[in-house]
């Protein structure tokens, strides 16, 4: 009980800290550049700082960076005018979930369990690798159209006999292999794909070819260069809220027999590539402070009535192909506005300040857009491990190959533990998904010794 | 004296703002009357949407984007009266725009981190009022107001417009009243976004006429949602009074 308490305080010592600094960021979109902040207790309408319609973009802007939407939704005295009155408010409504928590934390039966860890993780990309100048040649583009436009110098293509299936199949074993895991332990498979169109499902296939258990529970889930977020959502809540204990969240795309040239505008489909990547979830018992990293935060969106949506649309075109429609330069800068925005999010969500990542695995259509994020956000390039530059934008699963990288390159080192991992990806419409990883504490036992009871799910 | 056919009523914090069209050939302009030392019209405003009303009007020096303004000496006479789909057809010969760069002669902007609300510079922006045809709404209440999410006709969507159209400001009181103690301004939400914008999809003539706020102190002109045609219709808030299962 005492713990709980002392948690309680310290989170309602940070989330202070936290709701000054987002009511803050947020004031300052609304406000000329140079200005300076107001004092705390200004109220920023009758100082003439904020219009009625600022006023109420500042207020949503701070909902949004701080996940609490509707906070500031039919309050007695009416909506806060000053940053005292909005970080007062953002703050009581933390310390009250932190309170909620802390009970149901005491409340919670003995192994309850509500960790998840990322016990293990695989990539792999398609064997073969093709350079630029050959791509544009194939596609009959301009010299330098992928490697000086986009940046792109060469990618991964599945070969002749590879397929979403192999790829998956890779990954998965790579992971599985990581985390000390028997396949048989695997008590959920969640798959995603941008490019598999078969029945039945690449969740089906990979069960059947990993020799997953009967009981075993496959989901195919959608999101496109999103999916893996998705994945990783899914898997996590299914074991924070079930008995299952191992989870496999899988992405795999092949976009070579969909892009073929000739038949979709070469400037998009030379810009794909084919790969996989998969990762180990397990629930952890909820006092185990394992060294592994754990998902904490997630966000997940969507802004279908915005503009975005209208840039990218891709649907059969009945002859085994697709029709495109895009406005590239567009969706680019869309794209970087939206991870940058879902970035910060998550940094608000989770309290990680973005400048104690240690990596961010996101989206990365290409190097050049790749470039743009890390500038618009203000992060060190070198954080970013970059994808696309060698593979090609490989779909659900950059985010999958980034991620993977992430975690083989954020080890502990000597006594310091490795900062959080930021994931944020989004497909077409735009849809947007990202979590943070954070990292735990001590030795992780072997999946094989917390596994042990699974099968008796 | 000249004549104007009254096409919008906005609430503003001390009062009305209104806006009547003036021909001009076979088109219309926009006219905004305004009373000595104010924007605003107060309480009570007797006039209806579609009056005709003369006015004595004197020029202001125009300055960007309200180009509209006038100067009114006293109250203005009623001669008569024109009905909704007459109104409209006026409304439709007057400024209108097709996309949102076309609206008010520059692009819009919105904060990706905010809530959705465009504005305009305001010395890019050439005009403050201005009409289009959309192909949807929706409502939804935020902080202190109601707003309107608006797609365009081509495709684009305004996302958070605040109503300041008197009269439909007037039957969403009335709403929220029917909609009960508890959190009345939900059940107001799924009235308008049912059975009201089913009704206004159905309608043929769906329009309506946006205005810019004037500037703050950084510029920045918001937009507002000035007129929306149709019109509100009383029979909608009968049938939203008697009940779940009736609209």
């Amino acid at each position: 009980m005492k713990r709980n308490e002392e948690k309680v305080d310290v989170a309602r010592q940070r989330s202070a800290r936290d709701a000054h600094a987002v009511v803050e960021r947020c004031l300052r979109t609304q406000l000329p550049p140079a200005g300076a902040l107001p004092a705390e207790n200004t109220d920023w309408i009758a100082s003439g700082l904020l219009d009625s319609m600022a006023h109420s973009e500042v207020l949503i802007s701070i909902e949004k960076a701080s996940g609490l939407p509707g906070v500031f939704d039919g309050l007695p005295g009416g909506p806060p005018r000053s940053t005292k009155a909005a970080a007062d408010c953002l703050e009581a409504v933390h310390a009250k979930r932190e309170q909620a928590k802390a009970r149901a934390g005491d409340a919670a039966p003995a192994g309850a369990a509500s960790q998840v860890a990322v016990a293990g993780w695989g990539h792999c990309v398609g064997s073969e690798s093709v350079p630029a100048a050959a791509v544009e040649k194939e596609h009959g583009l301009a010299p330098d159209t992928i490697l000086r436009r986009a940046g792109i110098e060469s990618v991964a293509r599945a070969g002749r006999e590879e397929n979403e299936l192999d790829l998956a199949a890779r990954a998965a074993e790579a992971a599985l292999a990581r985390a000390g895991a028997k396949a048989s332990l695997v008590d959920h498979v969640i798959v995603t794909s941008e490019t598999f169109l078969g029945l039945p499902s690449l969740g089906f296939a990979l069960h059947r070819r990993l020799d997953l258990r009967e009981d075993c529970g496959v989901l195919d889930v959608g999101g496109a260069c999103a999916g893996l977020v998705n994945a990783l959502f899914v898997g996590t809540s299914i074991l924070r809220s079930s008995r299952a204990r191992l989870a496999l969240a899988v992405t795999a795309d092949v976009h070579g027999p969909a892009l073929r040239p000739g038949q979709v505008d070469g400037r998009f489909a030379g810009l794909f590539g084919d790969g996989a990547s998969a990762f180990v979830l397990r629930r952890m018992p909820r006092e185990s402070n394992g060294a592994h990293y754990s998902p904490g935060e997630f966000v997940l969106g969507c802004t279908p009535s915005s503009s975005p949506s209208r840039l990218i649309a891709v649907s059969p075109d009945g002859q085994g192909g697709v029709q495109l429609e895009f406005d590239g330069d567009a969706l680019g800068r869309a794209a970087v506005r939206q991870l940058d925005s879902l970035l910060r999010q998550l940094a608000a969500r989770s309290g990680c300040r973005l400048e104690s990542a240690s990596s961010f695995a996101t989206h990365q259509p290409n190097p050049r857009l790749l470039e743009m994020l890390a500038r618009q956000s203000g992060l060190p390039m070198e954080r970013f491990p970059v994808v696309c530059k060698r593979f090609g934008n490989l779909g659900s699963s950059t985010a999958g190959v980034a991620l993977s990288l992430a975690l083989e390159q954020s080890k502990p080192r000597g006594s310091a533990k490795p900062g959080p991992i930021f994931v944020a990806a989004l497909g077409p419409g735009l849809v947007l998904g990202g979590c943070v990883l954070q990292f735990g504490g001590d030795l992780l036992p072997s999946c094989e010794e917390a596994g042990r009871d699974a099968r008796s799910v | 004296m000249r004549e104007l056919i009254l096409s919008e009523i906005t609430r503003m914090a001390q009062g009305y703002c209104i806006i009547g069209l003036e021909p001009q050939g076979n088109a219309f302009r926009s006219v905004r009357p305004m009373p000595q030392r104010s924007h605003a019209w107060g309480h009570p405003w007797p006039h209806s949407r579609g009056d005709r009303l003369r006015f004595r009007l004197a020029s202001l020096p125009s300055v960007r984007p309200h180009v509209e303004d006038f100067q009114a000496a006293g109250a203005p006479a009623c001669t008569g009266r024109v009905a909704e789909g007459e109104l409209l057809r006026c409304l439709r010969a007057a400024e209108t725009g097709r996309k949102t760069e076309e609206l008010f002669g520059s692009a819009l902007q919105t904060n990706p981190q905010g809530g959705g609300a465009a504005w305009v510079n305001a010395r890019e922006a050439t005009r403050s009022i201005c009409g289009c045809e959309f192909r949807f709404v929706r409502f939804h209440w935020k902080l202190d107001r109601w707003r309107a999410e608006l797609q365009l006709t081509s495709g684009e969507s305004l996302k958070s417009l605040p109503i300041v159209d008197r009269d439909w400001n007037d039957f969403l009181d009335e709403a929220a009243k029917l909609g009960g103690s508890q959190n009345p301004q939900e059940r107001v939400r799924s009235f308008l976004n049912g059975p009201v914008a089913a009704a206004i999809w159905k309608d043929e003539n769906r329009f309506a006429r946006l205005g810019l706020a004037r500037p703050n102190p950084q510029g920045v002109c918001w937009l507002m949602l000035d007129s929306l045609f149709p019109l509100q219709k009383r029979e909608w808030l009968s049938k939203f009074a008697a009940g779940p299962g009736t609209t």
